[in-house]
């Protein structure tokens, strides 16, 4: 798949066929959105979640595979027990999609030490040991992608996000040296940093929600915007980038 | 495909530079994903041969030196309600600080800066794109990097990538894109015309992920001009096979 005369590949360099894919976070918002585009791509996904209604609900969303059968695991990643069920439920990757995060609104006077840890675990912590579970049992194919969900709060300040946007931050210092450590056998690290995003993370305040939006020229964005950004990611039109963040936001010229 | 997101079908994609690199690669990828192709170069035989090559039909080529305003109005003129322009004519050439000369900035500026920034103008100005264009265009990590004689080629890239983030705030109203693609190294004519003032295969061995052919820089650009982009603007998509990695 990776060689560049391969016609079929560069006739839609953007397919995922026989690929497998993780997808974490797949119970709702931009990571349900990316396990959906990504069947659609033709991706074989294994997809996780905390909540097994949810996740099922996405699981019944996907297009069926050209090989295989889509798996649903459902598991709380900050547990490293129930992490190490799913790196072993998910056999042999050409891709994975940290999509499971949380918001982490606090000003930094009523900052709590629990609170930030518990931003850190979900949004740092588990997709970074997730990543060091699948290099460590070899479960990464060569030429894989490893998309990391980062946010605009890296790039630009905005009060109250200080938990958020650092776990965030995190994230993206952490690709560097990661893509340098996996690049000798082709494989891949990227972020994607998404602006405002009309998902169940933010949308429970409409107006707060339509006023912020009014501050993107091109508007808020879809779980599909974010999704097709990791399609590319995915997929080995973007095989030769690496230790990138993709900036996906409406051309927002200032938050 | 056809209803694929990711799909260019029945797309009109202007695509300059397209004798030879990285256009003739875009070119040739978009004409596959379904667009309709006018490009533009300056060598008949070489443009008439990559636009004999693209799949699918309609294409049209286009003769012409876009540094010239004769040439640039008469491309304007003969176009229509572009979906989508892909601004990859460009040249190197090295110059050590003390070498540099007003002949030297001339022409990296006209055809790295000016050209496709008057082009933009005329597109914009001429109603030549329709409701939601992109505009996607050709940058280099020079800009980031800059290593030894390339100040002035680097400068026309990081102008132009200034100017692109002001123009994708201008045509937003309209609903239209605009971004970079700036890459690394590449295997293409123009690095080999560098072949006898740097040995660019040692630049391409540095990266991580080793040389990157045209295919790969027109994948991107391929994905800027196509729908599953839509929310994205006035940013820089780096395809560089990780060799910023190395550079602060």
């Amino acid at each position: 798949m990776n060689d560049v005369k391969n016609p079929a590949t560069f006739q839609n360099p953007f397919s995922l066929h026989g690929k497998a894919i993780l997808v974490t976070g797949a119970s709702s918002g931009i990571g349900r959105a990316v396990a959906i585009a990504c069947a659609q791509a033709g991706a074989r996904l294994v997809i996780s979640g905390r909540d097994a209604t949810r996740l099922d609900a996405t699981l019944a969303q996907l297009a069926a595979p050209g090989d295989g059968v889509h798996q649903a695991v459902v598991a709380d990643l900050t547990d490293p027990g129930q992490l190490a069920l799913l790196a072993a439920a998910a056999g042999q990757l050409d891709g994975v999609v940290h999509g499971a995060g949380i918001d982490g609104v606090a000003p930094v006077r009523m900052l709590r030490q629990a609170f930030l840890e518990s931003v850190m675990a979900t949004n740092f912590i588990a997709p970074v040991m997730l990543t060091q579970k699948l290099l460590y049992q070899k479960q990464l194919k060569n030429g894989a992608s490893l998309v990391f969900l980062s946010s605009i709060a890296v790039h630009t300040g905005t009060v109250g996000l200080g938990p958020y946007g650092s776990s965030k931050a995190a994230l993206e210092g952490f690709i560097l040296p990661l893509a340098l450590e996996i690049a000798p056998r082709g494989m891949r690290a990227n972020a994607l940093a998404p602006g405002l995003v009309d998902t169940p993370l933010v949308n429970h305040a409409a107006e707060w929600l339509a006023e912020q939006g009014k501050k993107y020229p091109l508007g808020l964005g879809r779980p599909e915007d974010v999704a097709y950004g990791a399609i590319y990611l995915l997929s080995d039109a973007s095989r030769k980038v690496t230790g990138t963040q993709l900036h996906l936001d409406g051309g927002i010229p200032w938050t | 495909m056809i209803n694929s997101p990711f799909s260019l079908a029945g797309r009109t994609i202007l695509v300059t530079g397209a004798s030879s690199g990285i256009g003739a690669a875009t070119a040739g990828l978009c004409a596959n994903l379904g667009a309709h192709i006018i490009a533009c170069g300056r060598d008949t035989a070489r443009l008439d041969a990559v636009v004999a090559g693209l799949a699918g039909s309609g294409h049209q080529a286009l003769v012409g030196d876009l540094t010239d305003p004769a040439a640039r109005q008469a491309l304007v003129d003969a176009v229509m309600a572009l979906d989508g322009c892909v601004f990859s004519a460009g040249v190197a050439t090295l110059a050590p600080m003390r070498m540099v000369s007003q002949r030297h900035l001339d022409t990296l500026f006209a055809v790295n800066y000016d050209a496709p920034v008057l082009l933009t103008q005329a597109l914009l100005a001429k109603r030549k794109l329709a409701p939601g264009a992109s505009l996607v265009y050709v940058t280099a990590i020079a800009e980031h990097a800059a290593p030894a004689a390339t100040g002035v080629y680097s400068g026309t890239k990081g102008a132009l990538t200034a100017t692109v983030r002001t123009i994708a705030v201008e045509v937003a109203k309209q609903g239209m894109r605009a971004n970079c693609v700036s890459p690394g190294y590449v295997a293409t004519p123009m690095m080999d015309g560098l072949q006898n003032v740097m040995n660019s295969a040692d630049k391409m061995q540095l990266a991580p992920l080793g040389t990157i052919e045209p295919d790969d820089v027109a994948a991107g650009i391929a994905w800027l001009l196509a729908p599953a982009s839509r929310w994205v603007s006035r940013t820089s998509l780096k395809i560089d096979a990780g060799l910023t990695l190395y550079m602060r």
